[in-house]
């Protein structure tokens, strides 16, 4: 993607907008907002993909699972509130750099990475690495954050930090986009001449309030400083969260499980000192790619024992690939209890196991795509009408219409070719007089069909046109046979497909 | 040998469901030997006029017939034996499509006995394998029907069948009722199953993969044979055959409808004949107040004669009638079409084209021996044109009334578009294959790989889509109303079509088409709608409210030299059909000096004439520069008034007649194959027979290409000489009131905006180079409307009214208006007495305030505003009073500069009085050393220079073969640019994307045309966004208006 012209597309009004465009689209004179059709006459071979919601958001995911290891408190930034009101153009416009956000709460972190300055600018140097352009701000409200990972210049790099006290004079040239303002409002801002937050700090709050509304008052005081705005819900404790890194990757398991052992030691001490255990603990592996491996372990009741725990991930982490090796581990208490003075044991006898919690096994033990179930798929040729498909997901759909003629108990996969004579014709309307199936003769009786199933024109793979047809023999078994003919019609064979009761 | 005749056919008129149109079905059954086809659509009868136009060709007998589906019970065919059982089934229809929304029909069981008189009822089963046939609906039938009704039986080979035919048999035989054979057809070869397998996708929303059981199982639904029917049905040999007993009982035809012009018009005591031509000599007496010349006498005489031979004379008075109702409305009306010039209508107030002025021959137009209606089209107001139908509806009813339907075909992209995404291809493919470039070089080049857009040739879902893309191309996908075509009938027009309710509230239509309507001879009277007549209606009234002077369309003063001089001067920005740039480069070439000359400049810059490369040797045969001759004698006749170079569709027609022998049927039949040769293609069969014609009747090999491309062109874009000269008198009446009264021109052509050629910004501009004083939009002094004020000198000058800004609605502006009057003209003195008095939105108040309207109470735009962001909507006096939240800290706004102003205008109401942006541009641009606009008339040709500006519009003709033409506008003036393909390619995102462009390039004249050629193109439009001085300029300086590519 990056050696060519891209961009992605949403639909708006029933209309294709570019929605992002790279920098290749942009020298060619793309901007996202444009109708793609104009965007087509511009530039003819330009690539597109549709804008996928749900991967957009997978690769944030990921990406805040990445960040994880510089605080265990991490959140994915809310997308713009009003995109959708005006134009994509105008949102595009007055969103002003970069779309998607990532938050951290650094409190109690940074000393881990060396100082606030060191760990930005580790995370912008490893983010850039990953593939991926990325602009960081600390700052001690939510607000200036925002404001400065956007739209501060560029005098350090890709980051920059607005150390204690210093906020105000940081935001006052920025302009007033930067606080995550409605379109409409900062259009009515410019248009009356206030450019920057500075403008605003000089006027009186009153003409702000009756003009702008309470949010932008907020906003501004969210970003001085004048009220909180917490990241994340929890009231703020030291995290129990515990880290190491590498100077050479690791790769082996026995590596793997040694940093384990350290983390769980670490950890477990810390636990011991507050009296709590965990009840949820996440080790997650940063390799050198940029991924990450995570494994949970949950317990129903507060643990604190790490021979305990280790035991419980060693089962986990058996299968954890390396790749190119692993830079990174972390081991954080998500979720802690107060110890209870017993301890109980934790595997047990399940008595009373119904199917569900039979499925429910099988689905952790082999993975939920491994566990299978028979469904049913709309198709005319019989080996296609059923496939199986995980057995999570969306409930069966017992209620198709059954527009389909009778089918056999039990299908023969594959078909199995018989001997039989009868003359080519696709007038023919009539099964063989007799037949041999597995050496085995067998005299028609009886006879019904034919129905004729077309092949699937656009598959690539294909059946040639099939008359099916019940038939009966002496002994009152029942077969399904079919004559299967290709475009010519000069070729014909007999299968037997499928046996009824 | 049996015999079999195919009762059960679903054609592509049931939209999405048949996949073969009624022609091919028709003819695939007489090449079977059917004995008959009934074309059975789905609760429609849209198709069954092409059906009848290939049975009559082919011979086969036609039964015209409609599948019923119902609400309440399973369907049936119904098969009308007789005309009277035909009506009921259209009258049926017309109750089932009247009730329901457009495109669907609702009926029952119920209405349907009610109209079963004569028809033939054969019932189908159910479509679901499982599900019976009710037998209380069976016997309800019965009951009614007796032995007109029948039971289906369909051999589809869909497995059971055996079992399920006896089944239906037994219940026949136990009911008594009579079993027939037919095959469910839904096309008429089997390789269409493919094409209905993607129809049933489309109309499922689904990809073909997922459509599962909503697909045929197999490809037997096609027409077959008599013995491959019989070999179906082994059993049922009596069941085959009784399809021709049944055949043999209809015995109705389409050609036993026939048309009746209404005939309301005339007194019971006296003849539709006599009626008109009474009223034909009272207004010839209104017209020729001085006398009528003898000239004229003779004309009308002769008309009349010829009407009175052809029965014409209802048709007259109806159209007459209309245009009457119109007059009375104080509706502007203008008819044209080939009856429309004659002495009789222009005394009948039809058109105001004088006959006696432009000289066209009657017969030329009506004649006997096509056998077809005469064609009068009445253009109205384009705001009052509803009135006018409203009208008709409700003079003639519903009932004899409709319009004529369109028929949607699918088209290259549109075809294109849904078989991608039936085929699943993503939408990055999807569009790239149906985008415009693709599809045209698909049709037009057989080595355009389409490697060269980036997609897999070899992908076989791209070439199945292609393939089928071309398959559905010319299909019908929906029916849609024809702009204006109205059928009225004497009797009802329900018992003869079918009508449904249209797409728009008020509107019904029939079923067919217009080419439908003319092979059954219908009369169809277009009322159409023109945006010219509602600004010259609105110029003639200003007119008369500040000059006292009351004009009409036929009384303007003609052959005035002044406006002839205008005109050639190509100064006609707003005047009818001559403002664009394509005819402002002809009008200097061509310098119209009389009424005629304006005929040909209307008709000259078309498809037809430019395709037929006969622009050039008329405009040099007319400048004297090469002698005019004629290529026969007989062709001296045709072409004496054009030079000998045929311009007029009427005289490419007579071409035909005169030089190639076609008979005048075959002329019309070459006409019509030209108009719709796009879906059926049969026009190199007459190519031949023309361009041989006249090959061997001594004519030149070049001259008769050229004759016959012209004839290619006009296939579009058909333009006869009646139609220019209607149009040639809105031509001179508009170029005259902007000659004499420019501010009123303006006025009114503002005020019927959208319409024409140009943006507002352009035409207000004009009018300021004519000298009208332009005074912007004020609380104060505006209406909704543009009005006409006066300056100290006395002379018009043009108020912009509320209407410019951009957003802002009528009623609005009406409240403001009244709360201004109810004020007894005391002006707004400030905000708050305007907020309080007007009662407007605070939203509404915003945007007065950024379209800068507060002026008049020394408020600029800026304090406006401010001010307006802090008033509570609907504050009351009591508020004012108490003062409660009134007090504000006074505060200093930075001012605005110049060019943040322009932008403000361009924003908020599309053009600015102020400046233009490039006079504060010029500056800052003169690194880029471009010269303004006025200074190209003094440079010499082929100098290299420089020209910056607006683009203002953008085309790109299909006759230019890729040439782009752009517009700039700068603040002297207007510099046309020409961009060459090659060019084009290279600079395509300056072409496509610049608001503000930098030309490089030559100079190019030919005569008083100017070019600019250009070499390099360079984008400029940040320039313009900088002027705003603001970090978000781009989005507050967006709207500087272009028309492109229309």
């Amino acid at each position: 993607m990056r050696d060519r012209a891209f961009a992605l597309t949403i639909e708006r009004h029933s209309q294709a907008i570019l929605f992002a465009t790279n920098a290749i689209a942009e020298q060619v004179g793309l901007k996202p907002g444009m109708r793609l059709a104009d965007a087509r006459a511009i530039f003819p071979g330009l690539k597109t993909e549709a804008k996928q919601t749900k991967e957009d958001e997978a690769i944030l995911e990921k990406i805040r699972n990445w960040c994880s290891r510089y605080s265990p408190w991490t959140s994915i930034g809310e997308e713009k509130d009003d995109w959708g009101k005006g134009t994509a153009e105008q949102d595009q416009a007055l969103e002003g750099p970069g779309g998607a956000g990532i938050w951290l709460d650094a409190t109690g972190c940074t000393h881990l990475f060396g100082g606030e300055e060191a760990m930005l600018a580790d995370l912008t140097k490893k983010t850039n690495q990953l593939g991926f352009s990325s602009r960081a701000a600390m700052a001690e409200t939510k607000g200036a954050a925002w404001a400065l990972a956007r739209y501060h210049p560029n005098d350090k790099g890709n980051w920059t930090t607005a150390p204690l006290g210093e906020v105000r004079q940081h935001l006052i040239p920025l302009p007033v986009s930067a606080l995550r303002l409605s379109s409409n409002t900062i259009l009515k801002l410019h248009s009356v001449g206030l450019r920057t937050i500075g403008d605003l700090l000089l006027l009186p709050r009153s003409t702000l309030a009756v003009r702008y509304g309470e949010t932008l008052l907020e906003r501004l005081d969210s970003a001085i400083g004048n009220i909180s705005e917490p990241i994340s819900t929890q009231k703020y404790k030291e995290p129990l969260y515990v880290r190491l890194t590498f100077s050479e990757p690791i790769g082996r398991r026995e590596d793997i499980k040694a940093t384990l052992e350290k983390l769980l030691l670490l950890l477990c001490k810390r636990m011991e000192d507050r009296g709590i255990g965990t009840r949820r603990s996440v080790f997650t592996l940063y390799r050198t790619d940029g991924s990450i491996e995570r494994r949970l372990a949950k317990t129903a009741q507060p643990v604190c024992d790490n021979v305990i725990l280790q035991q419980l991930f060693s089962e986990l982490i058996d299968d954890i690939d390396a790749g190119f090796g692993i830079e990174e581990a972390t081991l954080f208490a998500d979720r802690t209890e107060a110890l209870s003075p017993h301890q109980t044991k934790l595997i047990g006898h399940n008595s009373n196991r119904d199917f569900s919690t039979l499925i429910d096994q099988l689905v952790n033990r082999f993975g939920p795509e491994n566990v299978l179930r028979p469904r049913l798929a709309e198709s005319h040729i019989p080996e296609r009408a059923g496939i199986l498909s995980p057995i999570v997901g969306p409930p069966l759909n017992i209620h198709i219409q059954k527009k389909v003629a009778n089918r056999p108990i039990r299908l023969l996969r594959p078909p199995e070719e018989i001997e039989a004579v009868t003359i080519v014709s696709k007038f023919s309307f009539e099964p063989p007089p007799i037949f041999r199936w597995r050496r085995q003769l067998h005299k028609v009786v009886m006879s019904e069909g034919p129905e004729r199933i077309a092949p699937e024109w656009w598959q690539e793979e294909n059946t040639g046109t099939r008359d099916y047809f019940q038939v009966e023999d002496k002994k009152g078994q029942r077969f399904w046979l079919f004559r299967e003919t290709d475009d010519e019609q000069t070729i014909q064979r007999w299968y037997v497909q499928g046996l009824f009761s | 040998m049996s015999s079999y005749a195919e009762l059960q056919t679903t054609s592509n008129f049931s939209f999405l469901t048949g996949a073969s149109h009624p022609e091919e079905l028709v003819r695939r059954a007489s090449e079977l030997k059917h004995k008959a086809i009934a074309i059975t659509d789905h609760n429609t009868l849209a198709g069954v006029v092409r059906a009848h136009l290939a049975a009559r060709e082919t011979g086969i007998q036609l039964i015209v017939g409609a599948r019923l589906n119902f609400t309440d019970s399973t369907s049936l065919l119904c098969l009308p034996t007789n005309h009277q059982a035909y009506s009921r089934l259209t009258r049926l229809i017309t109750l089932g499509r009247r009730r329901a929304p457009k495109g669907h029909c609702y009926l029952s069981l119920t209405d349907f006995l009610e109209a079963q008189e004569d028809q033939i009822a054969i019932t189908l089963t159910p479509n679901e394998i499982n599900q019976k046939l009710s037998p209380t609906f069976l016997s309800q039938l019965l009951e009614a029907m007796d032995d007109r009704c029948y039971l289906a039986i369909q051999n589809l080979l869909q497995g059971g069948d055996k079992k399920r035919i006896s089944a239906l048999t037994e219940m026949a035989s136990k009911f008594g009722v009579k079993t027939v054979v037919t095959n469910d057809v839904h096309y008429h070869e089997p390789a269409r199953r493919k094409l209905q397998d993607t129809l049933t996708a489309i109309r499922n929303r689904c990809k073909v993969d997922n459509a599962g059981y909503q697909l045929f199982t197999n490809a037997e639904r096609h027409l077959k044979s008599a013995s491959e029917m019989a070999a179906l049905f082994p059993h049922h040999a009596e069941a085959t055959s009784r399809t021709v007993e049944i055949a043999a009982r209809c015995s109705f035809s389409l050609e036993q409808l026939s048309y009746e012009y209404p005939d309301d018009e005339a007194p019971t005591d006296i003849t539709p004949q006599k009626y008109l031509t009474q009223l034909t000599w009272k207004g010839a007496t209104w017209r020729y107040p001085d006398g009528i010349p003898n000239k004229v006498r003779n004309q009308i005489v002769h008309e009349l004669r010829l009407i009175d031979e052809l029965s014409y004379a209802n048709y007259f008075l109806t159209v007459h009638d209309i245009v009457q109702y119109a007059r009375r409305q104080g509706i502007l009306c203008q008819g044209r079409g080939s009856a429309a010039n004659s002495s009789v209508c222009y005394c009948l107030g039809i058109t105001a084209v004088d006959p006696t002025h432009i000289d066209l021959l009657f017969e030329r137009f009506i004649s006997a021996e096509r056998g077809e209606p005469p064609d009068i089209d009445v253009d109205f107001e384009h705001e009052r044109r509803e009135e006018v139908i409203q009208y008709i509806y409700q003079k003639y009813g519903r009932e004899r009334a409709g319009l004529a339907a369109t028929v949607i075909h699918y088209r290259g992209r549109s075809a294109m578009r849904e078989v991608a995404r039936a085929m699943g291809l993503s939408r990055d493919v999807e569009d790239a294959l149906s985008s415009a470039a693709v599809i045209k070089r698909l049709s037009k080049r057989a080595d355009f790989s389409l490697t060269e857009i980036g997609l897999d040739e070899k992908d076989p879902r791209v070439i199945r889509t292609l393939k089928l893309a071309k398959e559905i191309s010319g299909f019908p996908r929906h029916l849609s109303q024809h702009v204006g075509g109205f059928v009225i009938t004497r009797k009802r027009l329900d018992d003869l079509v079918p009508i449904a309710n249209a797409a728009m509230d008020g509107r019904t239509t029939i079923e067919w088409d217009k080419n439908d309507l003319d092979t059954l001879g219908f009369l169809k009277i277009d009322v159409l709608g023109l945006g010219m007549l509602s600004c010259i209606r609105k110029a003639f009234g200003l007119l008369q409210m500040h000059h006292q002077r009351a004009i009409d369309l036929a009384t303007v003063p003609s052959e005035d030299p002044e406006v002839y001089n205008m005109l050639s001067q190509a100064d006609s920005v707003g005047v009818f059909q001559v403002e664009s740039r394509a005819q402002m480069t002809m009008l200097p070439r061509l310098k119209p000096r009389t009424f005629y000359d304006l005929v040909i400049e209307v008709a000259i810059v078309r498809p037809g004439p430019i395709q037929g490369d006969m622009v050039h040797p008329y405009l040099r045969r007319r400048n004297g520069e090469e002698k005019v001759t004629f290529p026969s004698d007989a062709l001296r006749e045709v072409l004496g008034k054009t030079y000998g170079v045929p311009l007029f569709q009427e005289q490419a027609m007579k071409i035909a007649i005169v030089a190639a022998g076609f008979t005048p049927t075959e002329a019309d039949g070459l006409r019509r194959a030209m108009a719709t040769f796009r879906r059926m293609g049969s026009i190199q069969k007459y190519r031949n027979k023309m361009i041989q014609g006249m090959i061997n009747r001594g004519y030149e090999k070049s001259f008769s290409e050229r004759c016959f491309k012209q004839i290619e062109g006009f296939g579009d874009y058909g333009f006869p000489e009646s139609h220019a000269a209607s149009f040639a008198l809105l031509v001179y009446v508009s170029a005259w009131l902007k000659f004499h009264y420019p501010a009123i021109f303006t006025c009114a052509l503002l005020n019927s905006q959208p319409m024409g050629f140009y943006a507002p910004a352009q035409i207000v501009r004009d009018a300021r180079e004519h000298g009208v004083t332009v005074r912007p939009p004020d609380v104060n002094y505006s209406h909704w409307d543009c009005t006409i004020e006066k300056t100290s000198e006395g002379l018009d000058a043009l108020r912009l009214g509320l209407r410019q800004i951009k957003g802002f609605r009528k009623e609005l502006a009406k409240r403001l208006v009244t709360a201004r009057e109810h004020g007894n003209g005391r002006p707004f003195f400030d905000l708050d007495d305007f907020a309080r008095r007007s009662q407007l939105s605070r939203n509404a108040l915003q945007q007065l305030a950024e379209a800068d309207t507060f002026e008049s109470m020394g408020l600029s735009r800026r304090s406006a505003l401010w001010s307006v962001q802090s008033i509570t909507p609907n504050q009351g006096p009591l508020f004012e009073k108490t003062g409660a939240g009134i007090i504000e800290p006074k505060i200093t706004l930075p001012i605005m500069g110049m060019g943040e102003e322009i932008s403000h205008d361009y924003r908020t109401i599309h053009l600015s009085l102020k400046k233009h942006p490039l006079a504060l541009l010029r500056k800052s641009m003169l690194s880029t050393h471009a010269i303004p606009s006025e200074q190209l008339t003094d440079a010499k040709s082929g100098t290299a220079l420089s020209v910056a500006g607006l683009i203002i519009n953008r085309q790109r003709p299909s006759t230019a073969n890729g040439v782009i033409f752009i517009t700039l506008e700068d603040e002297t003036g207007n510099a046309n640019i020409i961009i060459w393909p090659d060019v084009f390619e290279r600079y395509r995102k300056e072409t496509l994307n610049s608001k503000l462009l930098l030309v490089r390039g030559e100079l190019q004249r030919e005569g008083p045309v100017i070019h600019v050629v250009a070499r390099q193109l360079i984008d400029m439009t940040s320039e313009l966004y900088s002027l705003t001085e603001s970090p978000i300029g781009s989005e507050l300086s967006k709207q500087y208006p272009s028309r492109d590519f229309h």
